[in-house]
């Protein structure tokens, strides 16, 4: 083990508060699993480290977030697995469908269509400063057809959001997978190869700022390509801050709807990794009543599913859990700003009916819902 | 030097790996292109599967199994296609012509049939290309 390496993000620090593991949403299913005895046990040199344990980390920063030594926990986490690749496999989701469509994204050769959702009620420009990332949702759509969620509505949302505020973006033609997946599987060639080929055709396009409605696609593009590219370019924007900002300066104006009543489900790449936390709350406190649940902003849940890895009966057990956390605080929808939290956590709700309940619990996508109530004076 | 493509056939155990097999007891020509993976049902075939065969350098794929009704495990085949289904809107996405995948339905006597998918299929490969970009001069 490189253990240089690997201490780089701080694991030297730890005071031994136990904050990490208290925090930590595996260790309160998981009794084994604790970020604060992994890093312990590698300091004294246990093997243990190279198990399931490695795997069962979700990434997805909480025990960072709270960490007084500003220990990177995930980040040490993705070390581990980037120099163990080779000594313990994951679980992974779907028959690995998701690893094989970065794989074949990452092919210069392959000249992907990435815009079957465009819709003539929205307007894109080929000139414009602005261009809109879509990532994988359209992929998302097809694999998770049985769950009957349009995913496009999300992309076409977050032009008709752009186009609110005045900006019409452009979209690329051809666009390929960010990598976020395989940068926290520690799979950085395939990493490398795909934000080089979406930087190049970023950079060839002309763009000023790029905007992401995914999260995962924003903390890779804003924090993560830097790492290994140097300064980009252009800005990085997130459309969840954007329409937050837009809210509250009143260049964006959504109809309020007194019925409505909201809580909101932090997706971990939007406040643990970006610290884009208020924003959101803004949105959905111009629109209807907001309810907080108990497990939000720093110390919020992961949906459970991070990189398509470990998704099993104990996954579901936690994200029916976090239903029913949204269920009691009153609201009447769980909002979530990540098209895989909706993706996960719909899945879960759909396989708990088909085994006979029949209790649904609406689960939507901030985008589509902040769409549907910009106010129009036509 | 004409240039052969390379195509894995998935063919299900109780029909279309038996109809390959009366194809060779019939003495049947089709191309050396084709690769067979014997499979016990076309159900077990995960989209993955096929994504990875592209992966791996194949140019065009066939996923061959029992006619419907006649599954060896009830309803495999019909999982099949919706898959198939499935994996052909990914490859539309992907940026891979639709044409290199292939699902057809063959018995175990049907050997003539599968000598004619398979020389069909390496006519419709032939003419699209290697996947991976033009081949090189006098290669087609």
């Amino acid at each position: 083990m490189d253990k240089d390496r690997i201490e780089e993000y701080g694991i030297r620090q730890c005071i031994d508060c136990g904050k990490c593991s208290w925090a930590c949403p595996v260790s309160h299913r998981e009794n084994d699993f604790s970020p604060r005895s992994i890093v312990e046990n590698l300091l004294v040199g246990d093997k243990k480290l190279l198990g399931r344990e490695m795997w069962d980390c979700v990434t997805c920063g909480t025990c960072s977030a709270l960490c007084n030594s500003n220990v990177k926990f995930h980040e040490f986490m993705r070390t581990v697995r980037k120099l163990s690749v080779e000594r313990a496999s994951p679980m992974i989701t779907h028959g690995d469908i998701f690893n094989f469509i970065s794989l074949l994204s990452s092919k210069p050769y392959l000249r992907p269509r990435t815009l079957n959702w465009l819709s003539p009620d929205i307007k894109v420009s080929e000139d414009s400063r602005a261009l809109l990332f879509v990532g994988c949702t359209p992929y998302l759509n097809i694999i998770f057809k049985n769950l009957n969620i349009d995913f496009l509505q999300i992309p076409r949302a977050a032009v008709k959001l752009l186009n609110a505020v005045g900006i019409e973006p452009r979209v690329l033609e051809s666009e390929r997978c960010c990598g976020h997946d395989q940068y926290w599987l520690g799979n950085d060639d395939l990493f490398i190869q795909l934000a080089g080929l979406n930087l190049k055709a970023i950079e060839s396009s002309g763009a000023e700022e790029v905007i992401t409605f995914c999260p995962e696609c924003y903390s890779t593009l804003k924090f993560v390509y830097p790492r290994f590219f140097g300064s980009l370019d252009f800005e990085v924007r997130n459309l969840t801050a954007m329409m937050g900002d837009a809210v509250d300066s009143g260049v964006l104006s959504l109809t309020e709807d007194s019925s409505l009543s909201t809580t909101f489900h932090d997706p971990c790449r939007l406040a643990k990794h970006s610290n884009i936390i208020e924003e959101p709350r803004r949105v959905l406190r111009a629109i209807g009543r907001f309810f907080e649940m108990p497990r939000s902003r720093h110390t919020s849940v992961c949906c459970g599913v991070a990189s398509w890895v470990n998704c099993d009966s104990w996954t579901k057990r936690w994200q029916l859990e976090r239903i029913e956390e949204a269920r009691a605080t009153g609201a009447g929808a769980l909002v979530t700003a990540c098209p895989k939290c909706l993706a996960h956590l719909s899945c879960a709700q759909y396989e708990k009916n088909s085994c006979g309940e029949s209790r649904r619990f609406d689960i939507v996508d901030i985008h589509v819902l902040a769409a549907s109530r910009i106010f129009s004076t036509e | 030097m004409t240039w052969l493509p390379k195509i894995i056939a998935f063919c299900c155990n109780w029909c279309a790996y038996a109809g390959a097999d009366t194809a060779g007891l019939s003495r049947f020509q089709y191309p050396p292109s084709i690769r067979i993976l014997r499979v016990m049902c076309t159900g077990r075939i995960e989209p993955s599967m096929i994504l990875n065969c592209f992966e791996q350098g194949a140019d065009g794929v066939m996923v061959l199994g029992c006619h419907p009704g006649d599954c060896h495990y009830i309803s495999g085949n019909e999982s099949a296609k919706s898959r198939i289904e499935m994996t052909l809107e990914i490859m539309e996405i992907l940026g891979i012509d639709k044409r290199r995948l292939l699902l057809k339905w063959i018995s175990a006597s049907e050997g003539a049939l599968f000598a004619e998918t398979a020389k069909d299929f390496t006519e419709v490969i032939r003419s699209l290309g290697p996947l991976r970009g033009e081949p090189q001069d006098g290669q087609r």
